[in-house]
C-alpha cells in the first residue's frame, strides 16, 4: 500500500500495539507528528521537557512490561533524551525512541538542530538505527521492536531524517525478523540447569583452579548446605 | 536488601553464605562493595539472559543463560530439600538483633513519612523516586510485595526521573495510586512536568521529603569530609559566610516555595511541617484524586543507615560520624 514515511511509522506502531506515546514535537517531525494527529488511536502525551518525555515512557514500560516510546525532534530535542537512554540502558527497560533528523542531502552539513544522535547514543543504547533508505524504514523499525523487548531488553534509538518521513513508499510490515549475530537464549541448556544442583558432578567445576577472587574450601555434602539468596 | 544502605541482615547474610543465587543481577559496586570480599565463602550460582554480564564482575561458579522463568521451572524439578534450618535461624536472629531504625521523637524524620505513606496506602501503590537520600528510605521502608511497584533509577542513578516516570506509570494504571517519593533536590530537575500533570489530571501523590539538601552529598560529607558542606545547601544565598555547616534559624528561606509551586502548576499544594500531620496530609491527598504535592519538611541532617563506605567489605556498615571517624582511622 502506498503512504508517506510519516503514515507507515504509525501503522508499524499500531501494528506493535503502542497505544501511548510520549513526546515533544519539532520542525523535521512535523510530518510525523501531523500523522498521528489525524490517526487519533494512539494515545499522545506531550511533556515539556524531552527528558521527561523518555523517562515517561520507561516509568509506563517498567509498571506494564510493555515497550515504552516517545518521540522528539532531531538536535537538542534528540540530545535531551540521553540521559533518559543511559537510564533505561542500565536497568533494561524496553523503549523505542524515535528522533527527528535533518534531511539526509544535508547530514553533516552543520544544518539547523542537527545532531549525530546515533552517534551520541551509541554507548547508552541498546541498539540504534538510522534510516537513510527509504525502504529500509520498515525493517529497521521491525528490529528496533524486536530488539528492544528481547533478550535483555534496553532502549533502542530510530533516528528518522525528514526526508524518510515525507517520501512516499509501498508500504509493507514483516510478520518476522532475523537479524545476524542476535539470538537471545531464552529456555536454557539443559545440561546448564542440571549443574545447579550441588550435589550434580559439575558443580562449581568451573571454578577449580582459577586464578583471582579466593575462596574457602567448599563442600556441600557436609556444611549443611547453607543457602542464601536476595530475599533476606 | 542488600548492599550500600541495605540491611545488616541481609549483608551480613551475603557476607557468611556459601551457596549465593543470582537471579538477573549486574553485581555494581553498590551491591557487591569491596569486590575481592564480597560473599567470600560462597560458591555463586548467576542466572542471566545476558551471557556478558555473567562472570563481569564476581567470578561465577556456575552460569545459567536464559529467561529466568523458565530456567527456576526447569531448577525446581532438580532440586533437593537443604537442610538449611539452622541458617535460617542464624537470619532470623540478625533480623531480630538488626532491624532498620530511626529515632522515635517528636521530631518529623523522613522514615517516618516512607512509613506513614506506605500504611496510608496499604502497601499498594506504585512507588516512584528520585535518587538520593529519599530513594534509600523509600526502598528501606516501604514494604514492597510484587512486581513492577518500586520504580527507581537504580542503576543509573538519575534525579528528576520520579516525576515524569510516575506520568509514565499513572497513564498505564489510571485507576492505581501513584507516589513519587521526592527530594527537594531531585524535584527541581524536571518539576517542569507538573503541568502535564495538571493538564492531564493525574492524581499522581508529590511527597517531598525536604531537608534544605542534596541530602546524600552532604551525609557523605558530615561522614567522610570533616562536615565541610560544600555546596550541598539548598538555601546557601550570596548573604551566607563562606564557611558553614550547620543549619540553624537565620538560614535563608527556602527557594522555591514549593506551595505555591504546586497552586501556580493548578495543583494542591500543602506544606507539613509536624509528625502528627503527615498521616492527615496523606490521606486527604490520596483521598482528593487530584494532582497532590506534599512538601514535608524533615530534620536536615538525617542520614540513611546502615552505610557501607564505599570500597568497603558488606559487613563493615557504620552508622554514624563517629562510626565513619573510626572507619578512615582504621
Amino acid at each position: 500500500m502506498k503512504m508517506t514515511g510519516s503514515r507507515a511509522v504509525v501503522e508499524i506502531l499500531h501494528k506493535e500495539n503502542i497505544s501511548q506515546i510520549f513526546g515533544i514535537p519539532g520542525g523535521v517531525v512535523i510530518p510525523l507528528y501531523d500523522e498521528l494527529y489525524k490517526y487519533q488511536k494512539i494515545k499522545l502525551v506531550i511533556t515539556k521537557h524531552e527528558q521527561g518525555a523518555i523517562h515517561a515512557a520507561d516509568g509506563y514500560a517498567r509498571s506494564t512490561g510493555k515497550t515504552g516510546v516517545c518521540i522528539v525532534t532531531s538536535g537538542p530535542g534528540a540530545t535531551n533524551i540521553v540521559t533518559g537512554l543511559a537510564t533505561a540502558s542500565m536497568d533494561s527497560i524496553p523503549v523505542v525512541a524515535l528522533t527527528g533528523q535533518v534531511p539526509t542531502s544535508i547530514i553533516g552539513n552543520d544544518a539547523f538542530q542537527e545532531a549525530d544522535i546515533t552517534g551520541i547514543t551509541r554507548p547508552v543504547t541498546k541498539h540504534n538505527f538510522i534510516v537513510k533508505n527509504l525502504e529500509e524504514l520498515p525493517i529497521i523499525m521491525k528490529k528496533a521492536f524486536y530488539i528492544a523487548r528481547t533478550g535483555r531488553p534496553g532502549p533502542v534509538l530510530v533516528d528518522l531524517p525528514r526526508d524518510i518521513l515525507t517520501a512516499d513508499i509501498d508500504f509493507e510490515y514483516p510478520e518476522k525478523v532475523t537479524i545476524l549475530g542476535y539470538n537471545p537464549t531464552i529456555k536454557g541448556n539443559s545440561r546448564q540447569i542440571k549443574r545447579v544442583n550441588p550435589h550434580s558432578d559439575g558443580f562449581g567445576r568451573l571454578s577449580r583452579n582459577r586464578p583471582g577472587i579466593s575462596r574457602h574450601a567448599w563442600n556441600a555434602r557436609n556444611k549443611n548446605g547453607k543457602l542464601c539468596s536476595g530475599q533476606v | 536488601m542488600l548492599g550500600m544502605h541495605g540491611t545488616k541482615t541481609a549483608n551480613y547474610a551475603v557476607d557468611r553464605c556459601d551457596l549465593l543465587i543470582a537471579i538477573g543481577s549486574r553485581f555494581d559496586d553498590r551491591i557487591t562493595g569491596k569486590l575481592s570480599m564480597f560473599a567470600p565463602h560462597a560458591k555463586f550460582i548467576h542466572i542471566d539472559i545476558d551471557p556478558a554480564s555473567i562472570s563481569k564482575n564476581v567470578v561465577i561458579d556456575v552460569p545459567v543463560v536464559g529467561d529466568a522463568k523458565h530456567i527456576l521451572r526447569e531448577m525446581i524439578e532438580i532440586a533437593e530439600r537443604l537442610n538449611i534450618g539452622e541458617w535460617l535461624k542464624e537470619i532470623d536472629q540478625w533480623k531480630k538483633d538488626h532491624p532498620l531504625t530511626y529515632e522515635d521523637d517528636d521530631v518529623l524524620r523522613p522514615q517516618y513519612v516512607v512509613e506513614q505513606i506506605y500504611k496510608v496506602t496499604h502497601g499498594d501503590a506504585i512507588i516512584t523516586t528520585e535518587v538520593g537520600q529519599n530513594q534509600m528510605w523509600t526502598a528501606q521502608f516501604y514494604k514492597f510485595d510484587r512486581p513492577r511497584q518500586l520504580i527507581t533509577s537504580g542503576g543509573l542513578g538519575t534525579m528528576g526521573y520520579g516525576l515524569p516516570a510516575a506520568i509514565g506509570a499513572q497513564f498505564a494504571h489510571p485507576e492505581a495510586t501513584v507516589f513519587d517519593i521526592a527530594g527537594d533536590g531531585s524535584i527541581q530537575m524536571n518539576i517542569q512536568e507538573m503541568a502535564t500533570i495538571s493538564q492531564h489530571e493525574l492524581p499522581i501523590n508529590i511527597a517531598i521529603l525536604n531537608n534544605g539538601y542534596l541530602g546524600m552529598v552532604r551525609q557523605w560529607q558530615e561522614f567522610f569530609f570533616d562536615k565541610r558542606y560544600a555546596a550541598t545547601c539548598l538555601r546557601r544565598d550570596g548573604r551566607c559566610p563562606g564557611v558553614c555547616n550547620d543549619p540553624g534559624k537565620n538560614c535563608p528561606p527556602y527557594i522555591p516555595d514549593f506551595v505555591k509551586l504546586a497552586e501556580a502548576y493548578f495543583a494542591i499544594g500543602m506544606r507539613v511541617e509536624k509528625k502528627s500531620d503527615v498521616e492527615g496530609a496523606l490521606r486527604e491527598a490520596v483521598k482528593s484524586k487530584k494532582p497532590f504535592l506534599m512538601d514535608f519538611i524533615v530534620n536536615p541532617e538525617e542520614n540513611v543507615t546502615p552505610m557501607v563506605p564505599a570500597g568497603a567489605p558488606l559487613h563493615r556498615m557504620i552508622s554514624s560520624r563517629e562510626d565513619a571517624q573510626n572507619y578512615l582511622l582504621a
